[in-house]
């Protein structure tokens, strides 16, 4: 299946108009079962939804008088003539194949002064299209259309820059996270570079994920290739459910199997920590939240956390460590620190 | 549709087996110009217009449209036969000149809800609305449409839900004025 699942959590992202236009746009290639279930309890959630639903259907219905009709028949001469955009070189066997999927993550809370890595720069000789900013404000998830007809689905406070040229597609992770639906297309890897690393798609599906101390990269499926972006070096190759860790330099493969799933699982919402240290999680769901967790003390700060917590609720995060590490929440303005009990 | 003045012929084979959109704007443009070779391309004119439309300014109706199509194709073929001194003999009637006096007829009659969703669909952008046109009016799948224009399935989707929004929002504006 190449459109991607609905879930009820994408769903109540949506704007209920836009919501209601997806239904109606899914509906014509056919709902699935679930997809049915998901929009029967949509419309019985809301008199809205169920407004807004009728309304689009009713948009849908208003060309089904149409036959014959002069502008509409030249509108369809039209666009059955309509060609590919300029810069879009796809060849049509190659767009529709599978669409390929990359996440590549990037801890806010990195710290340049503390790896060894360069600062990030383009490929060399790389991209010649004109770079194009990307940027998503705090607790705001965005997916962006990409020109090359990949997309990016941007994590909350993340910065990314693109370049697409004739030969090479490139996105620069500046900041945060992304999830990539990557475009295959032999004559123009598509390589995400963050940290002064290389991770370049070879038609696959795959993730990646760095870290408060370093570059994770998790492969789901498929098949990718880890490389340096300024020393030429033989690539890191990695099998489906195999993790790439890179820490201070150090790099170690490990395999992890099906909990490669969880490394996407912040489109849903959803973030999970696997024993990272208080100070690297709290960072994390920062970046979801107007209210802050705060934490002064080294002691609170280097306790670990493992779990897996919903984006954007710090109260319940700090509530369930509190239980956790016996510890208590000060709450001051849109402050929430932790600190030991007494 | 209304019916042509007495004494008026239609010559041109395209104006005969043509809809009432086409008859209309070439009675329109057979007033202002004495060639009938002329008129003929300048009816294509107004269609290939309107269908590369790629503007977001919103159309309030189709008529006024169809019009204001129809009268800068005119302006252009004005413009184009002084410069060059010759070709079109263009004839501005004196009670004609002048956007108010224009044909006082609609150009369409009836199937208003189609028309008004067909104004909707001239406002959107134009890539958008080929792809709505593909999958609604012709009928065919994503990944044909994704084929055919070399953006991903989940690209034409994007078009098709902005389209399907734009549409509702802009019939429901009607219905509630």
């Amino acid at each position: 299946m190449v459109r991607e699942a609905l879930t009820s959590e994408t769903l109540s992202a949506l704007e209920p108009a836009d919501a209601a236009a997806l239904f109606i746009a899914r509906r014509a290639e056919g709902l699935t079962a679930s997809e049915q279930q998901l929009l029967a309890d949509w419309l019985a959630r809301d008199e809205l939804h169920r407004r807004v639903f009728d309304n689009a259907n009713h948009a849908w219905q208003s060309f089904e008088e149409s036959e014959g009709d002069e502008i509409l028949v030249a509108m369809r001469a039209h666009a059955k003539a309509s060609r590919p955009r300029a810069f879009a070189t796809w060849r049509p066997a190659v767009a529709a194949a599978a669409v390929l999927v990359l996440a590549v993550g990037a801890a806010l809370f990195f710290i340049p002064a503390l790896h060894p890595w360069a600062p990030q720069s383009p490929l060399p000789g790389s991209a010649s299209g004109a770079p194009i900013q990307y940027a998503s404000a705090r607790g705001e998830v965005k997916e962006l259309q990409l020109p090359d007809g990949s997309s990016m689905m941007l994590d909350a406070d993340s910065a990314a820059v693109g370049r697409f040229g004739a030969d090479r597609r490139t996105v620069e992770l500046q900041r945060g996270r992304a999830l990539f639906t990557v475009m295959p297309d032999r004559s123009r890897p598509f390589a995400v570079t963050a940290a002064g690393r290389s991770i370049v798609a070879v038609g696959t599906r795959f993730d990646v994920n760095l870290a408060a101390d370093g570059l994770t990269v998790t492969l789901v499926e498929g098949h990718v290739e880890i490389g340096s972006v300024d020393t030429p070096s033989a690539p890191v190759t990695l099998e489906p459910g195999q993790q790439y860790v890179e820490r201070l330099g150090k790099a170690t493969v490990r395999t992890i199997g099906a909990a490669s799933e969880n490394a996407i699982a912040w489109r849903a919402g959803l973030i999970n920590f696997e024993d990272q240290t208080l100070a690297e999680a709290a960072a994390v769901m920062n970046r979801y939240s107007d209210d802050q967790i705060v934490i002064r003390d080294p002691a609170v700060a280097s306790l670990r956390v493992s779990g897996q917590f919903r984006a954007g609720d710090p109260q319940r995060f700090a509530a369930t460590l509190s239980e956790m590490h016996k510890l208590r929440t000060v709450r001051r303005a849109n402050q929430i620190e932790l600190v030991q009990q007494e | 549709m209304a019916k042509p003045e007495a004494g008026e012929v239609y010559r041109s084979t395209l104006a005969e087996e043509a809809g009432p959109v086409r008859r209309w704007l070439t009675r329109y443009f057979r007033r202002r110009v004495r060639n009938d070779a002329e008129i003929e391309d300048m009816v294509q004119d107004v269609f290939a217009r309107m269908v590369a439309r790629d503007g977001p300014e919103p159309i309030q109706n189709l008529d006024g449209y169809i019009l204001k199509t129809a009268s800068s194709v005119l302006a252009d073929r004005v413009r184009l036969g002084s410069s060059h001194g010759a070709g079109l003999h263009v004839a501005f009637d004196s009670e004609l000149h002048g956007e108010e006096e224009i044909d006082p007829e609609r150009v369409l009659v009836g199937k208003e809800e189609l028309h008004a969703a067909t104004a909707a669909l001239l406002s959107l952008p134009e890539r958008t609305r080929t792809v709505f046109i593909l999958r609604r009016l012709e009928g065919q799948r994503y990944r044909d449409i994704a084929a055919q224009l070399r953006i991903s399935v989940s690209a034409v989707e994007k078009h098709m839900v902005r389209a399907i929004h734009h549409l509702s929002v802009e019939l429901e504006k009607r219905r509630g004025s």
